[in-house]
């Protein structure tokens, strides 16, 4: 069975004043999918959002979602969407019931049945203890929770969030990112922006690599990571004197090879057997090592293959 | 939408902040006003002014010469004790403190002071409603039918009342007070603060200016809509924060708003909601942060009540009488100026004519953010 878009960017092209933000990407985002949109800050992710939300308007493109073309006046596309925003979004003068219930309010008109989603979205962030709570009086990460819940109360079916975690602590982003795999569970299409590649590697089916308004790579991570020639960064603990080094470095198996601090990192090339290459030429060195271990090429890598800079 | 706007006015209820300004503070200053002026209106406590006149050879001195020997107080105290001298003598009477000030008699005469203190404000007023006595005197000949116009009581008039036209008053029957002109302004102020609530509305309903802006503007509501139910939602609790204000100043501080309190209250009404409206507007239309507008909109209220009195009320007078034009821009002047003339006179003209002005006024503001909503531009960055 074909599997449905629920988002579809075509050409999108804007710029303000000489500063192209989007440079005619094309982004095709099927339902049920978690999206991720991954990109070191002003990459042109959160323009590509305000696009697709009509914040924006844009000077070239298209974008229809749920087959059908978004405008500023699509109430009926609008109704699907539920949007968490960088930036908290909620009023200081309301507790959190309020809060949800008022955003609520705007999407859903039968009081009832707000109320019952209300207490939903309360129970959902886990803000049950909270309820009657003002905003100044949460930490950070029950603000972005709440922030969350105002965003989800009407149970949309298109879910954007726009770098949700930012200065949140590390149980609170778990739960946040528990929230969204979720979330997705229940059936809704997920875009996610952050310039966290940890985050996106672990809840996002497919992602996209943005840089300077383009998308540079496109794919899930295993196609992303296998598309650039990088093989494993192999890590040694280990004495290790220079000549030894030297002839490493020499035999031009690997990619990089550092030595600090009595720590060796080499960065393998995209080919089998680089791990125990490595344990043979230092066994037949005479090298005693402490510790070994390796690690995946990550989306990072495959961000500094393609553009020559860390995501961060 | 009642859901929306109980939650808004609740939103604004426990903004604390806001509600002291708007409510609070105006109290606070009414009860300073109160005290500081507590004397100024009494005659009892004015002196006689010493004062000198320097003839020019030129326009009606006689005229202005009698009109100070004979001006009075309330009570029959002269007003002036002048000396007539040369110009040299007068300033050296000015210099070492012998006068308040000295008149230069001629087609326009002028008052030379030093400070600015009761007495020389007392002079200064003295000497501008007989600049303005010439420019009236063809209504007051009217209104007496043709009788010789007798310049001296006018003038009296003038400086117990501010307006030759006292006479007309009789109906409203209030204790002509001249300290009022501080509580007007500072009511009309009030409801011009309004503003600032008008002008967080505009904020909250901006993608561009707030994130809240950025969620509302996502959501399927229509924004007219929404914008309408919040600053009607404003416009209830500030206009009840206006009413306790006249209640308070009327029943505790005893300020007297004349007889015609529902009156009082309809202008007070349609200044609120003008603030408001304006407020909004400067969100939606003026470029910049949310900072920049906050200035502009402080600034262009005091300036408004600068020259509608509420620092100096001479201003209010000069403003009428030179720049009349500007009396149309400015809300709190024509806001102050229905309640003088609901305070001063019997009839409704005057009330009538500011308040259409004021409505029109609304109704100029309300259409500019119709047709700003009508163009979408509230959502876009």
């Amino acid at each position: 069975m074909e599997e449905k878009t629920a988002v579809d960017i075509r050409g999108l092209y804007k710029q303000y004043g000489n500063l192209v933000a989007v440079n005619g990407i094309d982004l095709k985002i099927k339902e049920g999918e978690v999206f991720g949109l991954l990109g070191p800050n002003g990459s042109g992710k959160s323009t590509i959002i305000n696009c697709l939300l009509s914040l924006v308007r844009y000077d070239r493109g298209t974008i229809n979602i749920f087959g059908s073309t978004m405008k500023e006046s699509e109430v009926a596309i609008k109704r699907k969407i539920g949007v968490i925003m960088q930036e908290v979004a909620v009023f200081e003068e309301l507790t959190v019931y309020e809060n949800i219930e008022y955003f609520c309010s705007l999407y859903v008109k039968d009081r009832k049945k707000v109320k019952d989603l209300t207490e939903d979205a309360i129970s959902f962030v886990s803000l049950e203890d909270f309820k009657i709570f003002y905003p100044q009086k949460l930490s950070g990460g029950l603000l972005r929770r709440l922030n969350i819940a105002c965003g989800i109360a009407h149970r949309p079916k298109l879910i954007i969030l726009d770098e949700p975690t930012v200065a949140v602590d590390p149980q609170s982003r778990n739960k946040i990112l528990k929230g969204i795999q979720k979330l997705n569970e229940q059936g809704a299409t997920i875009i996610y922006t952050t310039h966290y590649m940890e985050e996106v590697e672990q809840i996002c089916n497919n992602i996209a690599i943005i840089d300077k308004g383009n998308v540079v790579a496109l794919g899930t991570k295993k196609t992303l990571t296998d598309s650039i020639n990088m093989g494993e960064t192999i890590v040694v603990e280990a004495q290790i004197n220079h000549a030894v080094i030297n002839k490493l470095k020499s035999s031009g198996k690997y990619r990089s090879i550092e030595y600090f601090d009595n720590v060796l990192k080499v960065k393998a090339k995209k080919e089998s057997n680089s791990f125990i290459g490595l344990i043979d030429f230092l066994q037949q060195n005479n090298v005693a090592f402490h510790k070994i271990y390796f690690d995946m090429p990550t989306l990072n890598d495959v961000f500094l293959e393609i553009t020559g800079k860390e995501l961060r | 939408m009642l859901t929306l706007f109980s939650t808004k006015i609740k939103c604004l209820y426990r903004d604390r902040q806001s509600l002291f300004w708007a409510l609070l503070f105006p109290i606070f200053l009414a009860i300073i006003y109160h005290y500081a002026f507590a004397d100024l209106g009494k005659a009892d406590v004015l002196k006689t002014i010493d004062i000198a006149a320097v003839s020019t050879g030129s326009g009606n001195e006689a005229t202005l010469k009698q009109t100070l020997q004979d001006t009075a107080f309330e009570n029959g105290l002269p007003i002036f004790n002048v000396v007539f001298v040369d110009k040299a003598e007068a300033e050296w009477l000015l210099d070492h403190n012998k006068v308040t000030g000295y008149i230069v008699m001629g087609e326009v005469p002028e008052l030379i002071v030093k400070g600015s203190d009761i007495k020389a404000t007392i002079a200064k007023n003295v000497l501008n409603s007989y600049r303005q006595m010439h420019g009236v005197a063809d209504i007051i000949a009217e209104e007496t039918r043709g009788e010789a116009v007798n310049y001296n009581a006018v003038m009296n008039d003038m400086v117990d009342r501010e307006y030759y036209l006292k006479n007309r008053k009789e109906a409203s029957g209030a204790n002509m007070d001249y300290t009022v002109i501080y509580f007007y302004a500072l009511l009309a102020m009030v409801c011009i603060y309004g503003g600032n609530w008008g002008l967080r509305e505009g904020i909250d309903i901006s993608a561009s200016l707030s994130a809240r802006g950025a969620r509302v503007n996502i959501s399927p509501y229509s924004m007219e809509k929404l914008l309408f139910c919040n600053l009607s939602a404003s416009l209830a609790l500030h206009f009840t924060g206006v009413l306790l204000v006249i209640v308070f100043m009327s029943n505790v501080l005893k300020i007297d708003f004349g007889t015609q309190l529902p009156y009082v209250i309809c202008v007070c009404f349609v200044g609120s909601m003008i603030g408001i409206l304006f407020g909004c507007l400067t969100a939606l239309l003026m470029k910049g942060t949310e900072k920049k507008k906050d200035a502009f909109l402080t600034c262009i209220t005091l300036i408004w009540g600068f020259l509608a009195g509420l620092m100096i009320p001479s201003i209010k007078y000069i403003v009428a009488s030179k720049f009349s034009a500007l009396t149309f821009v400015n809300p709190v002047h024509l806001i102050t100026d229905c309640l003088y003339s609901l305070y001063y006179y019997s009839d409704l003209s005057q009330y009538a004519h500011n308040m259409i002005v004021l409505i029109i006024t609304a109704v100029i503001l309300c259409g500019m953010i119709v047709m700003y909503m009508r163009r979408g531009r509230h959502g876009s960055f």
